[in-house]
Parts: C-alpha cells; structure tokens; sequence
C-alpha cells in the first residue's frame, strides 16, 4: 500500500523518494530469487532500514540462507556467512591476532563478522561466548579481541537464522539476546503454486548466481539517515507505550523499552516504504507482529506470544 | 427488588403521618407523607432504571501458594452497589466492598492450593441512592486462575546430579557427521571418513549436557497429590536449571521431554492440574516420585531418599520470576 | 488555578462531606426556624440564640473527642435536664397527668403557641436535638443525626407549628443527608483503604462513581420536591391528608369563626351565604364567638386551657352593665355558640365549656335546631369614664394582652405614636385608631395575603383589606402603646326580620376589637369601614339568591335551594408564602394621602408608601426559591443520566462548527465526519485504526480525504490555513448530508 504524497515542495521530498525507491528496488530484486515470502521480504528490507538485526527461525530447508544471500547480494556491500556450532570459538567469529614470521608482530586477521551484511547460521548451537561476541557487534558496532577493539563495517546487519527442530539439543536463546533483534521472522513452507515455480527455478541455474546488486552502501546509508528523520509524533509514541504495558500486564515477562524503540524504528522504515515522511499507527500495527513477540514470554502454554501481541493490537486504543 | 429496612421504615413513617393526619388533621404531615411515599416510589424506579451493572474482571496472574495477588474489578452502572466476588476454595481473600457506581475495586487475594480455580461470579446488590430499595443480580464473569504447586530448593545441582541423575555413560563419541559448511572450525573435520570423499565431513558434538534427558514419573496415594506435586514439580525445575531436558508423567497427563521457558509453564500447568493415582510407567522412570500417607519418597535407579532430604530449602527458587 | 478550585483545595473536607454537612444544616435548620418563629412571637430571641449557639458549639468540640455512646448519654441528659428546668419553673404547679394530657394535646395538633410559657419550653428542650444532631452529623453518623433533627421536627409538624414548606425543606434535608451521608461514608471509607494500600499503583479515588452518585441523590430530591406537589392538586388526593396544596378559597367565617385555638390570616376571601342562627334578642348587638390574645405576626392564637362550665351565673363586667337576654336558634351544621359579651349566664342543647376569654365554646358540634339562651351583661360606660378610667392595668392583663412579636418593625409603633401624638389618654388612642383606620383603609376581600407581619403591611403598604386585617392591625397598633386589647371574632347582628329577631348567615362574620379599660373590662371598637362591608354582604345575598341558593334565606327572609359546602375544619393553613397559591398580580397602591383625626392632628400620611403602578410578579420566599433550586438540579441530573443533556450537547456541537486556529478546526472537523459515520455504520473499535475503519465502512473519497488531513495534522504535524477550510467544508457537507 503506497500513499502519495505530492503537496509539499522541499528538500527531504526528494531524499524520501529515493529511499522508498530503494527499498521498492531491493524487494523487486529479492523477489527475482525467491519466490513468494513477499511480506517476509518487506520486513527485512524495513530491519535493515532501521538499523535492525533479524532473526530467521525455521525448519531447515526452506531458504532462509538463500533469503539472507538475496538481500545481500542486493548491496553491493560484503556479505559474509557464519555457521554456528556448539565448539566455535569467539575468536572465530570475530578474528584473531596471527604472529606475522616476516615482521615480527601481531597482525589481526578479521574474522566473518566483518561484513555488512552477515549471516549467521543456527546461532542458537553456538556457545554462549560466541554469542556474546556477535551480540557486543550488534549492539556497540564494534568488537574486543586481545584487549583491542576493532569497528565493524556501517551499515552493518546481522541476519541470524535459528532451526525450530532441533532447539531441544540446543542453547536456548535467552531472553536479553532475543530482545537485541528488531525483527524475529518465521518463514513456513511455500504453498504449492510457489513450491512448484520454485523447483523449477533453481533445478537448474540457481537465479541467486545472477543477481546483480541495485544499491550501493551510500545509498542504503542515506535510507537510512531518511528513515531516522521520520516524524515519530506523541499519539504514536503514546501508542507504543500502551502496547508495551499491555503486554507487560498480561505476560509474565513483556516488551521493554528496548522493544518500543525497535517497533518505533521499524515502524519508520515501514513508513518510508510507504513513501510517507510521518508515522502513522497502520504502520505500528504492521511491525508489531514480527518486532514483538519473541520479547514476549507468556504465563500460560495455551497463549503463544504471538496470540498476546494479536490480543494488544485488538485491544489497546489506537488513538 | 425489594425495599431495605430503611426503605420499611420510611413507608411506616409515611403510612403512620398519614393515619395521625387524618385523625387530626396536622396539614404538613402531607409533605412529610407524600414525600416520604414518593421516595419510595422514586428510589424504586432509580434501581429499575439501573438495571444490572456490568463487570469486568481483570484476572490475576499465575502463582505458586502463599503468594498474594491482586484482582481488579470494573463495574459500570449507576447506584450504590455492594459487590462480592465468589472465590473459589483454594484462594483466600475479603472480597466484599460498597461502592458508588461506576468504580473500579481491587482486593487482594492469597493462593492458597495448587489447581485450577475459578473466580466469580460476581453477586451485586444494587441499591438507590437514598438506600430505600435494593435490588440483588448475579453477574455471569468468572475468569479461571491456575496456581502452580509448591516448588522448593534442591540441594544444588551437583548434589542433584550425584543423588539424582543416572550414572553418567561415556561422553567421548561424537553424535554424529555432516558436510563441511564454510565457517565451521577446522578442528572439528573427520579426516577419516573425509578421506573417502570429495568433500569435508565434519563431526557434530552432541552438548555433554544437552542431550541429557530425565524422566520424572509421579505418583501418589488419594489425598496426596499435592505433596507429589510439589515434589514432582522440585525435581522438574532443579532439573532444567542444570541444564538437563525433562519428560514428566503425571497420573493425569503427560509432558514430552523438552527445554526452556515454555517448556516449564508446560511442566508446571500439567503438575498444577493433575490429581493422585498411577501412570503405568513407573517403570521408565529416571526419578520416581511417591507420595503416600508416610511422606513422599524419591527414587532414582534403586535408591530411595525422602523427599525431605533432598531439600535445601522451603525457598521457591521461581518466586518473583513467575505472574508478579 | 480557578478561585474555585483554589478554595476548595483549603478546605479539609470533601465536596460530598460539605453537601451532606449542607443537608444536615437544613434538616436541622427547619425545626430551629420553628422554634425561632415560636420564641420571636412571645419576646427577644437572644437566648434561644445563644443556646443553639452552644449546643452547636459543645457537639463541634466534642465530636472530636467523646464517644457515641457517651454523646447519647449527654442528649439523654440534656434532654432530662431540660425537662425538669420546664416542669420546676412553670409558674402553675401542674400535675404530671395535666402535663401528659397537654403533651397528647400537643402532639395532636394543639399548637404550641398555645401554652403559656412557649418561651421557657422551646429554651428547655432546643439543646439535646441541636447538640446530638451536630455531633452525629460531624462524626459521620448521618443516619442518627437525621433521625435526632427528625424527631425535633416531626414534633412540630404533629403540633402544627412547623408550616408545609419549611416541612418541606425538613424532609428533603434528611433526605438529602442520609443520600449524600452515605456518599461521604464510601468516599471516605474508600480513601482510607487507598491510604492503606498506599503501595498500589495509582489508586486514585473514584470520583466518577462519587459523581454519579451525587447526581443519584439530587434526581431523588427533585422527585421528591415536584411529584408530591404535582399530585397534590389531583382531585382525588387534594383534600386528603396526602395533600398539602391550599383548597379553594377559604370563606370569612371558615378562617375566622370555625377557626379553632389558633387562626391565621387569609389572602383572597370570599362571603358565605348559608343561614347559621336565628336570634331573638332583647337588643342588637354582635354575637361574640370568640377572642385571640397572642398575635404571630400573620395570625392569631388563643393561649389557655378550656374549662368545664357547670351552669351557675358568671361575673359580669367591673363597672355599670345592663342584662340583655338572648335566644339563639341553630339553622345549619355549626361549631359555635355565639353570645353577646358579656356572657354570664348559659343554658341549652350543646354542652359547653368556659374559653379563657371568659366566653362559652360548644364541647361537640351544634346541630342544626339545636337552641340555647344566653343572659349577658352589656357594658354600659360612658366616653367621659372611658376618658378617665386611667392605666393602672392588672398584671394578668398585662402579661397576655401585650404581647406583640419581637419581629414587629418598629415604624408600627412610631406610626400609632405619630397618629396618637395628641391623644391624651388610651379611650382616645383608641378612637384614633379606630377612625383613622376606618377613613383611611378601603374595604376589599380579595387582598394579597402578606408575607410578613400583617399588622405593618396593612398600616404602611396595603390600601384596602377585610375585618381581619382591621381588626389585627388596631390591636397590633395599641398594643405598641401600651394599651391592652385583642381580636375577638363573631357576627355582626344580621338581618332584621322582626323588632326582636335577626337572622344571622355565615357572610356576617366579622372581626373586631376589644380594649381594656381599668374598671371596665372589655370595651368594643370596630375599625372595619361598615358601610362597604354591608354593601359588599348585601351584593353577596342577592347574588346567592340569583343563583338559586337556598340556604341563603329562612322562611323569613326568602327561598332557595341547598348549598352546601362541606367544611371541613380548615387545618391551619401554611405559615409561611404557599408555593401552591397562584399568586395574582398586584393591583397598583394608590394611597390616599387623606388623614383626619378628630383631634387636629397632623396632616400628611402615616407612611403609606406610593407604589408606581408597576406590576411586579411577587417573588417567591427564600424557602421556595431553595427548593426550586434543588428541584432544578435534580431534574438536570435525571436528563443528563437519560442522555438527553448529551445528545442536545452532541447535537449543537454536530450542527455548528466554530472556527478557531487550523489544529483545532481540523481535528474538530473530523470528529464531526467520524461522529457521522459511527451514527450510519458503527463505531471505530478500539484496535481499529483510522485508514482501516475507513475501508471497512467504505467511506467516500471525500471523507477519506478528510481523514488525510488530519492525519498529516496528527501524525505529520503539518497543517495549513487552506487544509482547515477544505477540511470545514468537508465536515459540514458530510453532517447536512447525513
């Protein structure tokens, strides 16, 4: 759903179009790979414009890496992959310091987390170390290695993936890492029509070989920038907060303010693909879904936190 | 609707003015009698007019015994109303208050014993303004509350793990093998089968911990279930703080093996609702828990403890992370 | 802060508290108002004051400290003390079952003016209702503090002394105490648990509930103010002792002869026709029923027990008398007995009792054909003793013939003493009087009854009026100079129909003066204009006889058919303004500045104050005014309980659109379009956002666009002259095309 807005004649006019134009080409692009998981899409482009992190959890083999190397290879920024296990070190995400036999000293070879767009794949088998060392790169930009730190790239976007089958043998994500992503996406098998179209793309050439990038670092960067100017007004921000509180009264442990500044930030991103430069509530309740269930743990096994979230948006006055 | 003894005394008032007044005569008992008649009749079509009040309740959260919750009732209508909240045996608390409608009431309420209980419904007696006529309606809103049984302390996890878990099997062999994906450390490729392929194999380790699984299997004696939940439901959660996965079984209702927050609501639900009696399936238990008119006995291969001395503590290791 | 609010924030206690605070004021005011009426009617108030005054006192300090029992106990005690201060100081030594007799008699409807010293009673027992109603009140025992007042008040209700409007009030403050009582006992009770539980998150005090309530409490005072009064003019219920509304209009003869112990002076008055008693009588004179010693202000009442007369001869009158016999025949239903004075002598068919005015009073009623013969003593003085009979009156004339109001305005005696100022002893004081009057005043029976004290209305505002107004006015006037006098009531001779006989019908009932005069006795003054009365009591026969009324003529006198209309003993009727009369206007006063006197006095006059001409619609009293207020109040609350407030609020606010600053007129302007929408389709729930409520309804492009503008407002913060007009214009299309 896309509004046009053609009354106003200034500067952040102009820079407002080229961002929604941004995220319209990207989720084209996407799209030329996988088939289907439109709404999916949309939401990571939004993450990645709200300077969020994204958490694919799903059966395996229905294309969560193929998604995350889709949106990546969009850029024409560095994508990198890492594979979770239950032994990977923190240094192996992050780098280390080799002894260089030539000069005589520590060089610091970077690791995957150096990338602009890095997937991580099953975060949830790795050690708890080695989380701690992707989430310190999420949240500070930067990681600590021998006592140094080094800055990660900008723009800078994890995109973790998590299986649902094998979670008993797994770490459980707690709560406070599963809180430092934006956006938590569940991608389900594709019905048959998209199953069908599917096989027949990548049997034979995968698409993903060809797909070439339509946006460059400057240009995410400036969407970026566009989306963190978008007016965030008191009714909206008084309406997340009714949101939060209401999940919080009815859940044994509820969104945080962390939570509401995220919805808030995707709900921007939300806007800008909308071609609007304010917020309007449409926009929360479209983020809400994805932004704030996984911040969510519930009293009883009946209600998932996704049941909460529909309940709260069902409830709590819009305005 | 009926009139209140207040509301009799005023028609007495009323009929004895007019009675004196027409043997005597006084004119301004008339305007002590049709007053005090209209009144009456007045305070009659007030509570007619209010009709029945509606109310929500805002029910409590889930706890364990002993903790003291708070219910929120709004009641919408006009009167004066005087609102009691049926609580069920199980949870204890002073529910009756007077009110100036519309309010909103809160009182508190303790949980006494595990189970599924249910508040409501709600008895209101509405009456007029001037407290002549009253009118008693019963307004249909329960709302269920679930109180988990009583959790205590273990004797901390390595004792656990000494009194409690199977001896320990070997450890060394991997799980399993899969194909190299780039990222993977190298330390972990099994040169052997690799040799014999094109492609990198790589071993997959199974977590030392997180394959460990404990079957709790409960069980008790008519008019036990309580202690057998509570014991039951001290070994599920001390189990799963070390990290270990837990299958329940229950006299009535089963958990499959599992991990995690979720997981423990489920743990606890199924412990909260179940009553005494047997599974069948004592015999694959890793933990059996009885509970009998002697006590309640824990028994891990063939040793049997007390469940008394395996305690630390009557502390719940989950208050104030649960419904607070 | 308003000033209001500012106010209210000092004071210590809740709105509620101080409404019910209010109507413990008023429920307790009305028994104290008769009680200060009684005591203004005999002499000076100031103790009666001072009393409450430490009553009220005494309970606001001990509110804080003792406790109910023990107030109970100091109400009993101040009760008994009161009891025993009455009984031991009464100047008579009464027995305790003549005491238990004139408290029965009290209570059924014996007037309390009545007893001698009212004064002495209303001091002994005013403290106890007074100190536990404030106490109750002040330690929120409203219930109790309603039921002390009650008490109080329903003991002058049952003795008649309290009128139906401060009754009135009585009943609505109780009601309103025990109403606004138990709002003040929730709120209360309430702000203590939040208090308790100071650690709950924002428990803030219900005041919507409270709110409501007190709107609860006023519709009931209004239903209870305007119902009773509405149903009291019903035909079936008027005239019942449901009712309080006046009858029709009361004759001369029923507000005057069948009157009882007690009188009170009418408005608008009209003649009876109906024959009451043929007299044979050796001369003509008037046929004295009765006497009223105690003057109220706007009535008469006659203090003293009745007693039993066995038949013997009575005294005459000190002084030279002639004996003049009578024979009186009763023609119709009749509570009466009249004689001339000085009745000595009685012998007939309805026993009869000895008033304290020395005249006889029938024990049951008169039947019609009931005869009975009287022997009385004429007083036969001539001017020139009457001239120097002097002032040395006894003290039991004194004491009861006297007395006037404290409230009495003092321009009534400086009038009389202007008018008198060249008589030179009381005969020509009276004479004064009694001719100024008769010159000055014009006879009429329909007047404006006034509101306050009749006597200084007639003699300073009122140009005309009937016998009893004469009558009270010229007691009122010498008594302020000292000269003892009463109203006596009775008939006037009658018509003639033979040398010896007259026939008396209810149209000759009259009213007037007796002044004593030391040696003397009781000698005869009548202030009253006669020939205007005559005119007006001959008009009145030939128009009953027109009309075909029987009663209006004997065998003697004429024919005509029965007419009978059922009097019942007219209960005293309000003291005070009656909400229920319909008050006509005015006519102008026009008082004729002629003042005579017999004895070159001077010109000028007495103070008659010329009115304009204006007709001024009569304003209602203070009390009526308070229960028109609170009738008006309730009835807000019972329309804005049945939405009739809102839905005339929402509909203005719907139709018309006032234009501010562009913000508000375009926020306004889409309430209006969404109040529309809700109204034909169904209202925005509480998830829904705009954009969806707009597609689920399927509004037009117009509305839609609408609602773009204000969103822009809202969420954009941008907005624009142009935006506000569009956004106007829409709005009032949508709303004239609903």
């Amino acid at each position: 759903m896309t509004d046009t807005d053609t009354t106003r004649g200034q500067q952040s006019d102009s820079a407002l179009r080229d961002a929604t134009g941004v995220a319209t080409q990207v989720i084209e692009n996407v799209e030329e790979v996988i088939v289907g998981h439109h709404d999916e899409i949309e939401h990571i482009v939004t993450a990645m414009l709200g300077r969020g992190h994204i958490l694919l959890e799903d059966v395996p083999g229905v294309g969560k890496t193929m998604l995350a190397r889709s949106v990546a290879a969009s850029f024409d920024g560095e994508f990198k992959r890492v594979q979770f296990t239950p032994d990977l070190l923190p240094t192996d995400v992050t780098g280390v310091n080799v002894f260089n036999q030539k000069t005589q000293e520590f060089e610091f070879r970077r690791g995957p987390i150096f990338g602009n767009v890095v997937l991580g794949d099953e975060i949830n088998r790795a050690p708890p170390k080695t989380q701690s060392a992707l989430l310190e790169a999420m949240e500070e930009g930067q990681v600590s290695v021998d006592g140094t730190t080094h800055s990660v790239p900008q723009p800078f976007t994890v995109i973790a993936t998590q299986n649902t089958v094998e979670q008993n043998k797994a770490y459980d994500l707690p709560m406070a890492e599963l809180d430092r992503f934006m956006t938590k996406l569940h991608l389900g098998y594709p019905d048959e029509g998209e199953e069908t179209a599917m096989l027949g793309e990548v049997v034979g050439h995968h698409p993903i070989e060809e797909l070439k990038p339509v946006a460059t670092l400057s240009d995410l960067q400036a969407a970026r920038d566009t989306v963190a100017d978008v007016s965030v007004e008191e009714p909206i921000r008084a309406y997340a907060t009714r949101l939060a509180r209401y999940t919080r009264e009815h859940a044994e442990l509820g969104v945080s303010p962390r939570g509401s500044i995220s919805l808030l930030r995707a709900a921007q991103a939300r806007a800008v693909l909308n071609n609007r430069e304010y917020v309007v509530p449409d926009d929360v309740q479209q983020e809400a879904p994805v932004v704030l269930p996984h911040r969510i743990r519930t009293d009883s096994s009946e209600q998932t936190a996704a049941d909460l979230v529909t309940a709260a948006l069902n409830t709590v006055d819009v305005e | 609707m009926r009139p209140t003894r207040r509301g009799v005394g005023v028609l007495l008032v009323a009929g004895a003015a007019v009675a004196v007044g027409a043997q005597f005569g006084q004119q301004a008992l008339g305007a002590v009698a049709g007053p005090l008649f209209v009144a009456v009749v007045a305070a009659a079509g007030q509570v007619y007019w209010a009709g029945t009040p509606t109310v929500e309740r805002q029910p409590p959260r889930r706890g364990f015994p002993g903790e003291r919750r708070s219910v929120e009732l709004t009641v919408d209508g006009s009167g004066v109303a005087r609102i009691t909240d049926r609580l069920p045996d199980g949870i204890d608390g002073t529910t009756t208050t007077a009110r100036s409608l519309p309010a909103t009431v809160r009182y508190d309420v303790t949980y006494d014993r595990r189970g599924e209980h249910r508040l409501g419904p709600v008895d209101v007696r509405v009456t007029d303004s001037l407290g002549l006529v009253t009118a008693s309606t019963t307004v249909d809103v329960t709302d269920d509350v679930l109180v988990y049984p009583r959790v205590y302390r273990l004797g901390g996890p390595e004792a656990f793990v000494r009194t409690l878990t199977p001896d320990a099997e070997d450890r060394q062999a991997f799980d399993r093998l899969r194909e190299y994906v780039p990222g993977d450390s190298l330390r972990d490729v099994h040169w052997k089968s690799s040799a014999k392929r094109d492609d990198l194999l790589v071993k997959e380790f199974a977590d030392r911990n997180s394959d460990r699984g404990l079957v709790v299997v409960a069980e008790a004696e008519e008019g036990h279930a309580d202690e057998m939940a509570a014991a039951a439901a001290t070994v599920a959660m001390g189990a799963l703080e070390s990290g270990l996965a837990v299958e329940l079984v229950t006299p009535d209702g089963s958990v499959d093996t599992g991990y995690g927050d979720t997981h423990r609501v489920r743990l606890l639900e199924t412990l909260a609702r179940t009553g005494a009696g047997t599974t069948g399936r004592s015999g694959d238990a890793d933990v059996l828990v009885t509970a009998d008119a002697d006590g309640v006995t824990v028994t891990v291969e063939d040793r049997q403890r007390a469940f008394e001395d395996v305690t630390v503590s009557h502390d719940n290791p989950l208050a104030g992370e649960v419904g607070s | 802060m308003s000033v209001l609010a500012r106010v209210r924030g000092r004071l210590p206690w809740g709105e509620t508290r101080l409404l019910a605070l209010l109507s413990v004021a008023l429920v307790l005011g009305a028994p104290l108002r008769t009680m200060y009426h009684l005591i203004d009617v005999v002499g000076s108030p100031t103790v009666f004051l001072v009393v409450t005054v430490v009553s009220l006192a005494a309970a606001a300090v001990l509110a804080r400290v003792l406790r109910p029992i023990l107030a109970i106990a100091v109400g009993a005690v101040l009760f008994g003390a009161g009891l025993v201060w009455y009984v031991t100081n009464l100047s008579t030594d009464p027995a305790v079952s003549a005491l238990l007799r004139d408290t029965l008699a009290l209570l059924s409807g014996r007037r309390l003016l009545q007893i001698a010293n009212v004064r002495l009673w209303v001091i002994s027992f005013a403290p106890a209702p007074v100190f536990l109603t404030t106490y109750f009140a002040l330690r929120r025992w409203y219930v109790t503090a309603t039921l002390a007042a009650g008490t109080a008040l329903g003991f002058f209700v049952l003795t008649t002394d309290a009128g139906v409007v401060t009754t009135l009030l009585g009943v609505v403050g109780a009601f309103a105490t025990i109403g606004f009582g138990t709002l003040d006992t929730l709120d209360d009770g309430e702000r203590r648990t939040a208090e308790r539980n100071a650690a709950g998150p924002g428990t803030s005090t219900d005041d919507e509930g409270i709110d409501s309530g007190r709107r609860g409490v006023l519709e009931q005072l209004a239903a209870i103010i305007v119902l009773p009064a509405i149903l009291s003019r019903l035909p079936s219920v008027a005239g019942t002792s449901l009712s309080f509304a006046d009858e029709e209009q009361p004759t001369v003869e029923g507000s005057i002869v069948d009157a009882d112990e007690s009188m009170t002076v009418q408005g608008d008055i009209t003649l009876s026709p109906t024959v009451r008693y043929t007299v044979e009588s050796e001369e003509a004179r008037y046929w004295r029923v009765a006497a009223y010693d105690r003057y109220t202000g706007d009535g008469w009442v006659r203090t003293g027990n009745d007693s039993p007369y066995d038949g013997t001869r009575l005294a005459g009158p000190p002084g030279d008398s002639r004996t003049v016999r009578q024979s009186f025949e009763a023609e119709s239903d009749i509570g009466t007995v009249p004689a001339a004075w000085k009745p000595v002598r009685y012998n007939g068919d309805p026993a009869v009792e000895l008033t304290t005015h020395e005249g006889f009073q029938p024990v049951g009623d008169v039947a019609a054909g009931d005869s009975y013969q009287v022997v009385s003593e004429v007083p036969v003085a001539t001017p020139r003793q009457l001239r120097e009979a002097g002032t040395e009156y006894p003290d039991v004339v004194t004491r009861r013939y006297l007395q006037l109001p404290e409230s009495t305005p003092d321009r009534v005696g400086e009038t009389t003493a202007t008018l008198t100022q060249n008589a030179q002893n009381p005969y020509e004081t009276a004479l004064v009087v009694e001719r100024w009057l008769q010159n000055n005043r014009e006879y009429s029976l329909e007047v404006e009854r006034p509101e306050r004290n009749v006597a200084d209305r007639f003699l300073h505002a009122m140009d005309r009026g009937y016998c009893v107004y004469f009558a009270t006015t010229m007691v009122t006037m010498l008594r302020t100079q000292g000269v003892p006098a009463r109203m006596a009531v009775g008939y006037t001779p009658g018509e003639q129909v033979d040398e010896n006989r007259w026939v008396v019908r209810g149209l000759d009932s009259h009213a007037w003066v007796e002044a004593f005069f030391p040696g003397h006795g009781w000698v005869q003054f009548d202030p009253t204009p006669s020939d205007p009365r005559e005119a007006a009591e001959q008009a009145r026969i030939e128009e009953a006889r027109g009309d075909g009324v029987e009663s209006v003529d004997t065998g003697e006198t004429g024919n005509g058919s029965e007419f009978t209309q059922t009097e019942t003993p007219t209960p005293p009727p309000l003291t005070e303004d009656n909400e229920t009369t319909t008050t006509e206007t005015p006519e102008p006063t026009n008082t004729t500045n002629e003042t005579t006197t017999p004895f070159g006095g001077p010109q000028g006059d007495s103070g008659g104050e010329g009115s304009s001409g204006l007709t001024v619609p009569d304003l209602p009293s203070r009390e009526e005014t308070a229960l028109g207020l609170v009738a008006l109040l309730g009835t807000a609350a019972g329309l804005r309980r049945a939405g009739v407030t809102e839905r005339v609020s929402r509909a203005i606010w719907l139709r018309h659109q006032r234009r501010t600053d562009p913000e508000t007129d375009v926020e306004r302007a889409f309430q209006r379009a969404m109040y529309v929408l809700q109204d034909e389709h169904r209202p925005r729930e509480a998830g829904e956002t705009v954009r969806t409520y707009l597609d689920a309804v399927d509004a037009d492009a117009d509305v839609r666009h609408l609602a773009t503008l204000r969103e822009r407002l809202r969420y954009g913060g941008t907005v624009s002259e142009v935006a506000a007009d569009e956004a106007v214009e829409i709005a009032d299309s949508v709303v004239s095309n609903r």
